[in-house]
Order: C-alpha cells, then sequence, then structure tokens
C-alpha cells in the first residue's frame, strides 16, 4: 500500500525533525515521547505504532545514516581488493560530515552505550559483507566478535574528538589515519591463511 | 587550601587507607545497588568515614569511581614502563599486561561493566593511553609533527581496547590474557607502528 507507506514516511521524517528540534534545546535524558510527538505534530498513538519507546526513535534516526553509509559502501566492497584502501573509511567520515547538526547533538553525555551498541551492529553488517564477499574462510567467530568491538570503540572515539573539535580535519586526512591504523592489523588477522582459534 | 601540610609517611599511608577503604566500600555497594541510586552519604555511613573527611579526598561519588579505575591503570603503567623505553618494538606483552590487570580485579570490573559508567572508564583509558604513547614517544625521540592528529590516535587506541577489554569482562573471560594480548596486539601494532616509527605523523 503506497499510501500507507508514504504516510508513514512523512511521519517518521517529521520525528526525525522533530527529534533533532528536542535535542537542540534540552539534554536527550529529559526529552519525553509526548514533547516529540507535539514537536512533530503527530498524535501518541501515531508514534507507537512506528516507535515503542524515545530510544527507538533515536536509534531509527542513526540506523538512517548507516544505511546510507552502507549503500555508499557496498558496491566498491563488492567490486574491490580485499585491501579496500581509504574507499570505507572515507564514506564512514563523509557520512557524519553530510550529518553535522545531529553529530554534533548525538555524541553527548550519557548516549555512549546507546550509541556504540549501534556501532557494533553496524561494523558486524560490514565485515560480514566484506568476508561474504571476498570468501574469507572464518574459523574463529569468538576472534571476530573482538574485531568488531575493537572497531567499533575506534571510530567511535575519532568520530566523538572529530564532531567536538567542529570537524577540524578534512574528512580525507582522517580516513586516511584511520586506514592507517586500521588495515595493517585487520589484513593479516583476516586474510592470513590460518586464523589462529582463541581459547 | 593546603589539605595535608606535612605529607610524612604516616599520613601518607593513613591517606592510603582511607581512600582504599572508600574505593572498597563503594565496590561493595556496587554489588548491592544499582551505582546511579548510590550517595556519598551511603559510602559514607557504610565505611564509617565522616563526610567531610570524603570531600578532603575526592570531590564526589565519580571522582572516587575515577581514583578507583586510575589506581588499576597506575599499575599497569608501572609494569609496562621499561617494556615502552626499552625497545621501539611495542612488545606485545604491554597488551598481555592490561588483561592481566583487569583480570586480577574480576569481581570488580564486573561490577564496573553493569553499573552503566561506561564514560567514567571510557576516560580513564584515554588518559592512559595518551600518558603510554607519551612515554613511547619521548622515550625513542620520535618526531611528531601534527600533535593534533596524534591525539586521534589516542582516542583511536583508548576506544579500541576499552571495547575489547569491556566485551573480555562481559563474557566472563572465556580466553587468558596471554591469547587477548596477542590477539589485540595483533590489531594494534602492525597500523600503529608504521605510523609511529616512519614519521607519517
Amino acid at each position: 500500500m503506497p499510501e500507507q507507506l508514504e504516510q508513514k514516511q512523512k511521519a517518521i521524517g517529521q520525528l526525525h525533525d522533530a527529534l533533532l528540534c528536542c535535542m537542540a534545546s534540552q539534554p536527550y535524558q529529559k526529552i519525553t515521547v509526548r514533547q516529540l510527538c507535539d514537536a512533530a505534530g503527530i498524535s501518541r498513538q501515531t508514534y507507537y505504532q512506528y516507535f515503542s519507546n524515545r530510544d527507538a526513535l533515536l536509534t531509527d534516526y542513526v540506523d538512517t545514516m548507516f544505511d546510507a553509509f552502507y549503500q555508499a559502501i557496498e558496491g566498491p566492497i563488492q567490486e574491490g581488493t580485499p585491501a579496500p584502501g581509504i574507499g570505507i573509511s572515507t564514506h564512514l567520515f563523509a557520512q557524519w560530515s553530510n550529518n553535522r547538526e545531529f553529530a554534533s547533538l548525538v555524541f553527548q553525555a550519557g548516549l555512549e552505550s546507546l550509541l556504540i551498541r549501534r556501532f557494533r551492529s553496524y561494523i558486524t553488517r560490514v565485515m560480514g559483507l566484506y568476508i561474504r564477499e571476498h570468501g574469507i574462510p572464518v574459523t574463529d567467530p569468538e576472534r571476530l566478535g573482538y574485531m568488531t568491538d575493537y572497531l567499533a570503540g575506534a571510530s567511535w572515539m575519532v568520530l566523538q574528538r572529530w564532531v567536538a573539535s567542529d570537524f577540524s580535519y578534512a574528512e580525507s586526512e582522517l580516513a586516511g589515519l584511520f586506514a592507517q591504523l586500521t588495515q595493517p592489523g585487520f589484513l593479516d588477522a583476516l586474510i592470513r591463511p590460518n586464523v589462529t582459534s582463541v581459547s | 587550601m593546603e589539605v595535608f601540610p606535612v605529607m610524612n609517611k604516616e599520613l601518607d599511608k593513613r591517606v592510603e587507607r582511607t581512600r582504599g577503604l572508600l574505593m572498597s566500600t563503594l565496590l561493595e555497594l556496587m554489588a548491592e545497588k544499582p551505582y546511579s541510586k548510590l550517595s556519598v552519604a551511603n559510602i559514607c555511613e557504610r565505611s564509617g568515614v565522616a563526610r567531610p573527611t570524603f570531600y578532603l579526598h575526592y570531590r564526589s561519588k565519580d571522582d572516587l569511581l575515577k581514583g578507583y579505575i586510575e589506581s588499576i591503570f597506575i599499575k599497569f603503567y608501572e609494569q609496562v614502563e621499561d617494556y615502552l623505553t626499552q625497545s621501539t618494538n611495542a612488545d606485545p606483552i604491554i597488551a598481555e599486561i592490561m588483561f592481566k590487570q583487569w583480570q586480577e580485579h574480576a569481581d570488580d570490573a564486573r561490577l564496573l561493566v553493569s553499573a552503566g559508567v561506561e564514560g567514567l572508564i571510557l576516560i580513564e583509558f584515554q588518559r592512559y593511553v595518551a600518558r603510554i604513547m607519551d612515554r613511547y614517544i619521548t622515550a625513542h625521540n620520535l618526531p611528531i609533527k601534527d600533535s593534533g592528529m596524534m591525539n586521534y590516535v589516542v582516542d583511536f587506541i583508548a576506544g579500541a581496547s576499552f571495547m575489547v577489554v569491556m566485551r573480555w569482562i562481559r563474557e566472563e573471560f572465556p580466553t587468558g590474557p596471554e591469547r587477548m594480548g596477542e590477539l589485540y596486539a595483533s590489531l594494534v601494532r602492525p597500523g600503529l607502528l608504521q605510523l609511529l616509527l616512519n614519521g607519517k605523523i
């Protein structure tokens, strides 16, 4: 039902805007679903049709950003060589600098654990895509879990500093640094013929 | 304000004792109820330390918790300092020692990961990664052209090590510190050493 879908997308778009607006004027923890609905001009009933609580809306916003990022890197990963160069990193930083307003609001105290959890789930997907596309045998999923968390923490912290500094370095500079710090170790761990098992 | 005008050995020991008591009381209470529900008053009541005395040592409950986390890092730093300065190799044993330190505090580490204080712990990781990198760079006279960029390197490593350590604690230390140290070092060393030793930053 295209009309229903359209309505849904419109309501979600309004709620995303409302979230930005509310976060700009007060700490996230103080925002209520009622305020979000008032700001978006939708009913609470409609809100709960799409989101189970306040955090679900924030999560959805971040997920929307990630989806755009994923779409941007999917092609290059599928077509590229196992050494992705700075391609993935460049898209990562571009994604956040394209959403500066949201970025500066979301890197605030108290949201660390929610966002790091999301980062972890995104990185799991990206690593999965990468591993599938390049046919890398994974003999040790536990090790992969640690690698995911490693990247989630590293990217979270680097992005946080970048956002807090009001994007003080160019995207390409940070993408270069990120790739430089990540790839030698990761390529070695993933592509090395026998990934030794942990434990 | 001079809180401790005469820092003689006797007084030093007393300070350490009081701080140790406050830290262990905090952890004891954290095992009973959520960190966010604890107050300085609770800590004082349980430990028998007077509130004015508490505030001679710490600004707040968070400050006390930070003090505890820092005490783990101080021991870590003392153990790795020689490895940092002896060679530019950044011996993987440094990572192993990091994991060992947390395993030695296993019970408290479990409390910390479930207390919703990620932000506080992360700041301490950041501080000590900065200290360790600085020691390494100074000891080997490495030229750093862009110190602003260096801050990003510190944050990268702080975030990465924080997350790996937290996962390991959450999963109840399924792997020994030697293997964890090896895994972590294998991810961080190749890129970091290239960056620092080839004057790329």
